[in-house]
């Protein structure tokens, strides 16, 4: 054992601690990816205990070993294939001892499987309701059995000892229940009866030491409220509330102070490095690319911090119980609620939080609707938008007509969310005799260390895996922005009458309308000159085409492309000049303002739509595994966009 | 060649490498991912006897 590496793998039912035990294991010396082919987590860790290393596998959490979920098949596929890379040397089977009847079922499957089983005994400071610690299986040395404490991580050296000192007592063992389970994996009837066998064996065995007692657990008086018809969501409306206070109040702090220092690394380089391209590249392209997904952390970070302590306190599968029915006609289950609400955020976590969702459909569903709900990247946007083409109002004389739009907009990408799920529902095909089993575990406090590891995981996928793809297509639109055909842009260049007596201020007049002629003639003017013809309908001219462009690397680039398109400079956060500018525009093939309040309005409703995110793109594709989705997501909601944009500017004009 | 067109020269091939780089970093990286979608298990037990008895139909 000493010259490889040792393979162990854990394998348990759902909420009995696998992570915990692998996180005891391994602490920070873990990699996250998925299982070949489907999004399922691949998470692998390893530890040194006495000279030799072990490398650690955290499989999803199973019932059974007859598959019907991703996760499940993932676990099947790999303890039934000795040559896959990944087949254990060990299995460790974590069983919670609190419910036991139930978990002893994959243990027994795994048993007559013949594999090399150690068996983790957690809640081992809750006591156990069945006569367990007699059985030969452990007093013959069949099968080793460590009692571990989740909390206090007692019984962790003790594991590492029997891990270190396993001996395969394999084949001293008999089947429990004869018959071959991986030919029953297609003979439904027999998977009943083989199952029905193993638990009158498991009752046999393991009898419960007070027969008196219920095995169903009694409802505590805090779930009585939490599950409440009434009490039960207006404590989750609550916990919302101040879930969502904590992303856009608090988050906003550490992501200003990112940016500001992103902002200032990017003009000290343009000061200190000899002015060019790559000076350019680096403080335009590069260093706000890396801002921008840097910007993201605290977010992501305060979403999944609260996410992981409901998670691991058992409420989130009281909320998933109570908002199921509320979203099932739509197609979506109780787990698409959180990912919603956090995509009014930002949609990256909340797609990333999709993964909670086993259901596939559902998954994907919640995956494909959630970047409709309106995320805090549209609000420069929108302020902007409606300062430029509402009218200041007052409706019945106290309710704010700006304040009336955009709350229509957040309706209005909620409703939408709503009515696509409907209809990804009728499109998608549902597994045929589908039903959804729920465990509700038991209310616990917090494990401090539990989160700090979800956070930093999160983050960390985030950061690495879609920072440097974002990155680089950074790198490309700058190009793009600021190339073009060599002649075009000096004709341009040379046809702005450059004024004879420059000072500061003539100077940085000349130069802003230089960048903005220079702008125009790049390739991705050159494209929105090209797309105007397709976008006119909708009340927009080449600049909106510019920003739309530029906006898919993310949707608050918009202000910064008119910013520069009306050359206002780098003064992005004082919108006066340029709202100034952008009123006095004149649409030149229509001759009418450029934003009225038919285009402005058409403009918002196609933002509220469109997917114009470079980010979630990515995520999109990197949680679905597959390109189909995110480019079917890309065109529904570009058509969704169009088509709402020009009814919009229809009924307005 | 004067300082600043070597200056010139040198930012040029930096912002070549930057973009190509990237340009190759995004086809590598999609082209992984296309593959890896491709990817399925083909070698344990279950797909074996899935196999056969789709050889046989």
């Amino acid at each position: 054992m000493s010259n490889r590496r040792c393979k162990i793998a854990i394998v348990g039912n759902p909420n009995t601690g696998k992570s915990t035990v692998f996180n005891w294991l391994t602490g920070l010396n873990q990699k996250v990816g998925n299982f070949p082919g489907v999004t399922v987590d691949r998470k692998t860790g390893n530890f040194k205990f006495n000279g030799v290393d072990y490398e650690v596998i955290d499989l999803p959490g199973t019932y059974s070993i007859f598959s019907r979920s991703d996760e499940e098949k993932v676990v099947r596929d790999l303890l039934f294939s000795k040559e896959d890379k990944d087949f254990p040397d060990i299995v460790l089977y974590v069983a919670d001892q609190t419910q036991w009847e139930r978990n002893m079922l994959l243990f027994t499957q795994l048993y007559d499987l013949k594999l090399p089983l150690i068996l983790v005994r957690t809640m081992s400071d809750q006591p156990c309701p069945w006569e367990v610690s007699n059985h030969p299986i452990w007093k013959d040395r069949l099968i080793p059995m460590v009692a571990v404490n989740g909390r206090s991580g007692d019984g962790i050296d003790a594991l590492k000892k029997a891990i270190h000192e396993f001996q395969n007592a394999v084949a001293l063992r008999n089947e429990i229940v004869t018959g071959d389970l991986i030919q029953l994996q297609e003979d439904a009837q027999g998977q009943v009866e083989n199952t029905k066998q193993r638990y009158a064996w498991i009752k046999d065995n393991f009898p419960r030491k007070n027969k008196q007692k219920s095995n169903v657990p009694s409802k505590s008086k805090w779930d009585q409220l939490l599950v409440h018809p009434i009490w039960g969501y207006a404590i989750f409306a609550f916990v919302l509330f101040v879930i969502f206070q904590f992303i856009f109040r608090f988050a906003s702090w550490p992501m200003d102070a990112i940016d500001g220092f992103f902002i200032a690394i990017s003009q000290e380089t343009k000061e200190l490095l000899p002015a060019g391209p790559f000076t350019n590249l680096l403080s335009e392209g590069l260093i706000p690319g890396i801002g921008g997904v840097v910007t993201f952390v605290p977010q992501i970070a305060f979403l999944f911090f609260f996410l992981s302590i409901l998670e691991e306190t058992g409420y989130m599968s009281r909320v998933v119980f109570i908002m199921d029915k509320l979203v099932r006609p739509f197609g979506l289950n109780g787990k698409s609620v959180v990912p919603l609400m956090s995509s009014v955020a930002c949609a990256i976590p909340g797609i990333m939080s999709a993964r909670t969702i086993s259901n596939g459909r559902d998954r994907l569903i919640t995956i494909l609707v959630a970047p409709l709900m309106s995320c805090t990247a549209r609000i420069p946007l929108y302020t902007l938008l409606i300062a430029l083409v509402v009218p200041d109002k007052l409706i019945g004389g106290w309710l704010d007509l700006k304040g009336l739009v955009l709350f229509a907009m957040y309706a209005l990408g909620l409703f939408a969310a709503l009515f696509m799920s409907a209809v990804f529902k009728w499109f998608l095909k549902s597994k045929p005799a589908g039903f959804m089993v729920m465990e509700i575990p038991s209310l616990k406090p917090p494990m401090f260390r539990q989160v700090v590891l979800t956070v930093w995981e999160k983050v960390r996928v985030f950061v690495w895996d879609a920072g440097k793809v974002i990155v680089a297509l950074s790198v490309i639109l700058w190009a793009l922005a600021s190339y073009g055909p060599s002649e075009q842009r000096a004709r341009a260049v040379d046809s702005i009458n450059r004024p004879t007596a420059m000072n500061e201020q003539t100077q940085k007049e000349y130069d802003a309308k230089v960048n903005a002629v220079l702008l125009e003639n790049s390739y991705i003017g050159i494209l929105g000159h090209a797309i105007e013809p397709v976008i006119a309908p909708l009340g927009f001219d080449w600049k909106i085409g510019i920003s739309i462009i530029t906006s898919f690397a993310a949707r608050e680039v918009f202000v910064g492309s008119m910013a520069t398109i009306y050359s206002v400079g780098d003064d992005f956060d004082d919108n006066t000049h340029l709202l100034d500018k952008m009123r006095k525009d004149v649409n030149q093939t229509t001759m009418q303002p450029t934003f009225n309040l038919a285009s402005g309005m058409a403009l918002m409703v196609f933002y509220v739509f469109a997917m114009q995110c470079l980010a979630t793109f990515a995520i999109v594709q990197k949680e679905t595994a597959s390109w189909k989705w995110p480019l079917i997501q890309v065109v529904y909601m570009a058509i969704l966009a169009y088509m709402g944009a020009w009814i919009t500017y229809l009924l307005l004009i | 060649m004067d300082n600043l067109s070597f200056v010139d020269m040198i930012q040029n091939i930096l912002v070549s490498i930057s973009v190509l780089g990237s340009a190759f970093y995004l086809a590598r990286f999609f082209y992984v991912r296309f593959l890896n979608s491709k990817k399925k298990c083909t070698g344990c037990a279950v797909h074996q006897i899935y196999l056969t008895k789709k050889a046989r139909a």
